[in-house]
């Protein structure tokens, strides 16, 4: 409880100095031994900034640039009874990219947990985003039988470096509040570039969409994407390139235009796509029944 | 032009340096894919003892004297990226290998890496290199210690920069994992090469500047790693695809799927069409594969590549 407590006043000194104009780094945020009983920082913090994030995550990198990276922040724990916990910080971009790689990562597979805006406990790992951070807690178990104090020790340290965090909750992107809330359900992932648009469904070599943001939802058998662009002459002029692409690929066959604006196609994987624009957004359904399923899950985009 | 080894590479365990075996370009094992005849290209084992399994995907590939002749040198590449569960190559089977290797009576075994102590440490992979009594070299990252290698009709990488210290042996052995990887969601035997390649080409030109994707060709790390292993082969591949991550990957931490299986064999576009199989994909799914195939570096149809599978 006094541990609590005195990461909660840090925190509070925290954002007492975050509301003055100074920034923190993210290792700050790393909790002290006092703050989480029984288990000892082990080793020294590693850090990480802009470009050097390569060194630490290899060919990972690339996604969280995408998002829009700025440092990282990792360190080692050990409990007395032997067991690893690894904390890493990211200080992304704005709480948008925090919370953009947050819903990448996430699977939705998880139990909710508490720390930070939005987190996730999933088999060995805890991860939540606050503000512009998104924090990764990864337990090293050495068997079945000590899962239990591996998991409340994610949930302790996780919670110390929440209560350690200064900035405030952040909110998920703008761009998301016109979508109907279920859409919203944990495993949907809002994406900010072609890197992680492939890593979802992989649909041309180049980045032919060139969407400024947008959300992927899991729907039967397939997904529903949300492209967002600048204005509606923008959307237009993007549709009229994705069916271009798909009619110049091997990939597509069946592709037909429809007077209502809507592009229907099959892909060589068993797949049918149907996308249309509304208003300035593109919506796209695929999956092996996205003919049946797309007019009512189109009709729903604002 | 080639470099000499820079004097800072350090050698634990004290390795001896000895001749290089350099062909047109390419590092070749002694006895290539002809000496594993008759061996399905792909052998699969499954079960939970991962050294067991380890030795009879080798048996079935062709048996590790197939690969390691008496008195060779030979150089092992597991991945050793990250400490993560599910995304690095498991000890035990690098333990499996270099006790192979030893019966088959290699002259040296050795580990080469531009990784740092923590990654050797933390996976435990160090651990079984000095329990093995085999040699850990770690290779400063710098490009004095790499050399180059012409790619002829490459489609991204003209040249590749490999290791100075992969021309000491007589042939090396691919030992990675095979996982989820952001953007191009598989890595397998073809990657893991990049593991041999000097960091500098690996950031600057497979990736593009400050680690970004080129919009306008996605594509692009794909084609270098076809192009690197057209600089590099392995005398074999041994692959591990017990216990896995299926997302977020390279790093983790992500979902662990466990195949419960090691894939064996010399096709490296074979053995990564199967092991994609394992990760919910198709080998024509992933580019890298399905444009290693397109120019003739193996065989994506698994059907005509043979797979033999059995359970320890």
């Amino acid at each position: 409880m006094r541990a609590r407590l005195a990461g909660i006043l840090l925190g509070t000194i925290l954002a007492a100095a975050g509301a003055a104009g100074e920034t923190h780094d993210p290792a700050d945020f790393i909790p002290a031994a006092s703050d989480v009983p029984g288990w000892t920082p082990k080793g020294e913090t590693q850090r990480f900034d802009s470009d050097e994030l390569f060194v630490y995550i290899d060919g990972g990198a690339e996604i969280f640039n995408e998002y829009g990276f700025r440092r990282v922040r990792a360190r080692d724990f050990e409990s007395t009874g032997g067991l690893g916990i690894t904390i890493e910080i990211y200080e992304m971009t704005d709480a948008s990219a925090a919370f953009g790689i947050y819903s990448f990562q996430t699977s939705g597979k998880g139990r909710p947990a508490d720390p930070g805006t939005e987190g996730e406990i999933e088999d060995y790992y805890l991860r939540f985003w606050k503000g512009p951070y998104l924090v990764i807690v990864t337990g090293f178990a050495a068997g079945e039988e000590t899962r239990p104090e591996l998991l409340d020790g994610l949930l302790l340290i996780a919670r110390a470096v929440d209560a350690r965090i200064a900035e405030s909750q952040g909110r998920r992107p703008a761009f998301l509040d016109a979508l109907p809330a279920d859409w919203l359900a944990p495993g949907f992932k809002y994406l900010r570039g072609a890197l992680g648009l492939n890593n979802i469904f992989s649909f041309f070599p180049g980045d032919v969409f060139k969407f400024r943001e947008a959300a992927a939802v899991p729907v039967e058998g397939g997904w529903l994407f949300i492209f967002g662009y600048g204005d509606e002459t923008e959307a237009l002029d993007r549709l009229a390139e994705v069916r271009l692409a798909m009619t110049a690929g091997r990939t597509y066959r069946d592709v037909r235009s429809f007077p209502d604006g809507r592009i229907e196609a099959a892909d060589s994987r068993g797949n049918r796509l149907v996308a249309r624009t509304v208003g300035r957004k593109i919506g796209l359904v695929i999956g092996p029944r996205a003919e049946e399923t797309a007019g009512s899950l189109l009709a729903r985009i604002r | 032009m080639a470099k000499k080894i820079g004097r800072r590479e350090f050698i634990k365990s004290g390795a001896v340096l000895g001749a290089s075996v350099m062909v047109g370009g390419k590092v070749f094992g002694m006895r290539p894919a002809a000496a594993a005849q008759g061996a399905a290209a792909v052998s699969v084992v499954s079960g939970t003892d991962a050294a067991a399994m380890t030795a009879k995907a080798v048996e079935m590939a062709g048996g590790i004297g197939a690969f390691v002749p008496k008195g060779a040198k030979v150089a092992l590449l597991p991945n050793a990226q990250s400490k993560h569960p599910g995304t690095f190559t498991k000890p035990e089977i690098l333990r499996t290998v270099i006790r192979l290797c030893r019966q088959a009576e290699a002259r040296e075994i050795a580990c080469l890496s531009w990784l740092g102590p923590q990654n050797w440490e933390g996976t435990g992979l160090g651990k079984v290199v000095q329990d093995e009594g085999a040699v850990l070299r770690l290779i400063p990252r710098e490009d004095e210690n790499f050399k180059p290698v012409s790619i002829a009709g490459a489609a991204a990488l003209s040249e590749a920069r490999l290791m100075n210290a992969l021309f000491d042996y007589d042939l090396w052995i691919n030992l990675p994992i095979t996982k989820d990887h952001a953007g191009n969601r598989f890595t397998g035997t073809m990657k893991n090469l990049m593991g041999l390649n000097a960091p500098s080409v690996n950031r600057g030109q497979f990736h593009k500047p400050n680690w970004t994707t080129d919009p306008a060709e996605i594509a692009h790390l794909e084609k270098c790693i076809v192009d690197l292993n057209f600089a590099a082969k392995p005398a074999l591949n041994v692959v591990d695809a017990t216990e896995i991550i299926r997302t977020n990957g390279p790093m983790g931490p992500g979902e662990i799927i466990r195949p419960g299986r090691i894939v064996a064999g010399t096709d490296r576009v074979a053995i990564d069409a199967y092991c994609a199989t394992l990760l919910g994909l198709k080998g024509e799914d992933v580019v890298s594969i399905r444009l290693a195939a397109e120019r003739k570096l193996g065989e994506i149809d698994l059907g005509k590549a043979g797979v033999r599978e059995t359970t320890v």
